[in-house]
């Protein structure tokens, strides 16, 4: 293999599987929930951002027309 | 000029960052988080690391190099139009992965599209578009998009993980997509606005001065090197001096992404350890890019980003140097303040010195740099390696061009060529680049 490739092959970005591992394991022995309950959670957090950007723009506008 | 105390509700460049933030977070997060899958794909396809890592590496080389083409689109089209038709792309192509059977679907899909797609919705196009709703407050606000790319990284790789375990890989890619088609493009498309004056705003949510003459817009002031056409800003001596900064960035970053691991593990580390020591590096850029930019808005970007070349020297240093687990916690935590802040800076002081014009353009340049100082220092840190049986050499190498960075950081004129240092005069409201609303 090139060395590039070798290189890449234990890249380290966030999602690198060895640290991806090592934090699913500290996450399950935190909490302990299963794998749905906590793609539930996260994907809450996420979904929560842009919902929360809109609802403050809107109650902004809201609040300028009243005023 | 601050913003009356009468104008009520939040100033709307707030609400454009908040939409930047959550593009870098979605389409950086999404990106990054490719490593994911490395393993349930090997396992389904029995394809070897070494070729999914092609996949990377081609998607690497792929989202360099469009960057100054998409930069260019940027300063033609106008941001709200190159993010929102990128995150539609990046999206699309995210779902499309689902269909992977073959290696060169992945390549093409991943490497090729999504790569390209990413340069449109990428810290030059949303720093590009930042820099023109913030002047005093610019190196903050851009800081705080940066940590978006970082904060998605962290969120949406276990987010990915967990959703792998439960529904597998394939459902997971469309999640991924849809999450960038349903919350990230509304967002983008509603939110982005190029030119605070098309819609009765200024830059920092200012006040109009009263006696504001017809067709004169206040903007922000002229940049002292802003140039009609990107290529004449190569004339001049700060492009080199940030670009060949960023360069070297680039060769300290990657060679780290894809050598520190081992190095930790030869060092002694476990791999469990070692892949700790470096999501705590990741982590902290969160803290240390948002600190960065705070305090450059007080003191200025030049010094900041020379003591932070300086200071990831300091940390190669120690990594080298320093005996076993010091020098990579060390490392870990000096050079994790010093991780994305360098992009936020060089960003910030490219826009104060050159306007927003071209910046989309120039940012793309600087990207490029950086991304082949990456994939240079990647192929020599493997090379050297097999050469002297230790990363010493190639960390060594790294560790002082990172002299030259903060030398070539520190002998930038600021004072001379950046807006921050010259008197806020009107402008034509023509001259704003991108007016893509």
């Amino acid at each position: 293999m090139l060395p590039l490739l070798a290189g890449l092959a234990h890249h380290s970005e966030p999602g690198d599987p060895e640290l991806m591992a090592w934090i699913k394991d500290r996450i399950d022995a935190l909490v302990g929930l299963e794998a749905e309950a906590i793609v539930i959670v996260l994907g809450a957090i996420i979904v929560t951002i842009p919902l929360a950007i809109m609802a403050l723009y809107v109650v902004q506008r809201a609040l300028q027309r009243r005023a | 000029m601050e913003r009356s105390t009468a104008r009520k509700g939040i100033f709307y460049g707030w609400f454009v960052l908040a939409a930047g933030f959550f593009v870098l977070f979605m389409a950086t997060g999404a990106r990054n988080g490719f490593g994911v899958f490395i393993v349930p794909l090997t396992e389904e396809f029995g394809w070897s690391r070494g070729a999914l890592s092609f996949a990377i590496a081609v998607g690497w080389g792929v989202n360099g190099l469009s960057q100054p083409f998409i930069g260019r689109l940027y300063d033609r089209f106008g941001g709200r139009a190159v993010i929102s038709i990128s995150l539609l792309i990046l999206g699309v192509s995210t779902i499309l992965l689902n269909r992977t059977t073959n290696l060169w679907f992945l390549i093409a899909v991943y490497g090729l599209i999504m790569s390209t797609a990413s340069s449109g919705a990428s810290l030059v196009t949303i720093h590009a578009v930042l820099a023109k709703w913030f002047y005093r407050r610019r190196g903050l606000v851009i800081s705080i998009s940066t940590a978006g790319g970082s904060a998605g990284s962290m969120i949406l790789a276990p987010f990915t993980t967990y959703m792998i375990l439960w529904a597998g890989w394939r459902v997971s890619w469309v999640v991924l997509g849809g999450f960038i088609l349903v919350l990230a493009l509304p967002l983008a498309f509603f939110f982005i606005r190029d030119n605070p004056s098309k819609i009765g705003e200024t830059p920092d949510g200012d006040d109009r001065p009263r006696d504001q003459a017809p067709g004169v817009t206040y903007d922000y002031p002229e940049a002292p090197l802003e140039r009609e056409k990107w290529q004449e800003s190569f004339s001049t001596p700060p492009i080199w001096q940030m670009t060949a900064a960023y360069f070297i960035c680039g060769v300290t970053t990657a060679i780290i992404s894809a050598h520190y691991v081992p190095f930790a593990i030869d060092r002694g580390a476990s791999p469990e350890m070692a892949a700790f020591a470096f999501g705590l590096m990741t982590g902290l850029n969160v803290v240390g890019v948002i600190t960065v930019g705070i305090l450059s808005d007080i003191f200025g970007r030049k010094y900041l980003l020379g003591i932070i070349y300086a200071t990831r020297g300091l940390a190669y240093a120690m990594l080298i140097l320093a005996p076993g687990m010091i020098g990579i916690w060390g490392f870990a935590v000096i050079a994790g303040f010093s991780w994305v802040a360098t992009a936020s800076l060089t960003s910030t002081l490219t826009a104060d010195i050159y306007g927003l014009r071209n910046l989309g353009t120039l940012g793309g340049v600087s990207t490029l740099s950086h991304q082949v100082g990456g994939a240079l220092s990647v192929l020599m840190g493997g090379v050297l390696y097999d050469v002297f049986g230790s990363y010493d050499v190639p960390f060594s190498i790294a560790g002082s061009l990172l002299v030259f960075a903060s030398i070539f950081a520190f002998s930038i004129q600021e004072k001379q060529y950046s807006s921050r240092y010259q008197t806020g005069l009107p402008r034509p409201a023509s001259a704003s680049a991108g007016d893509g609303d």
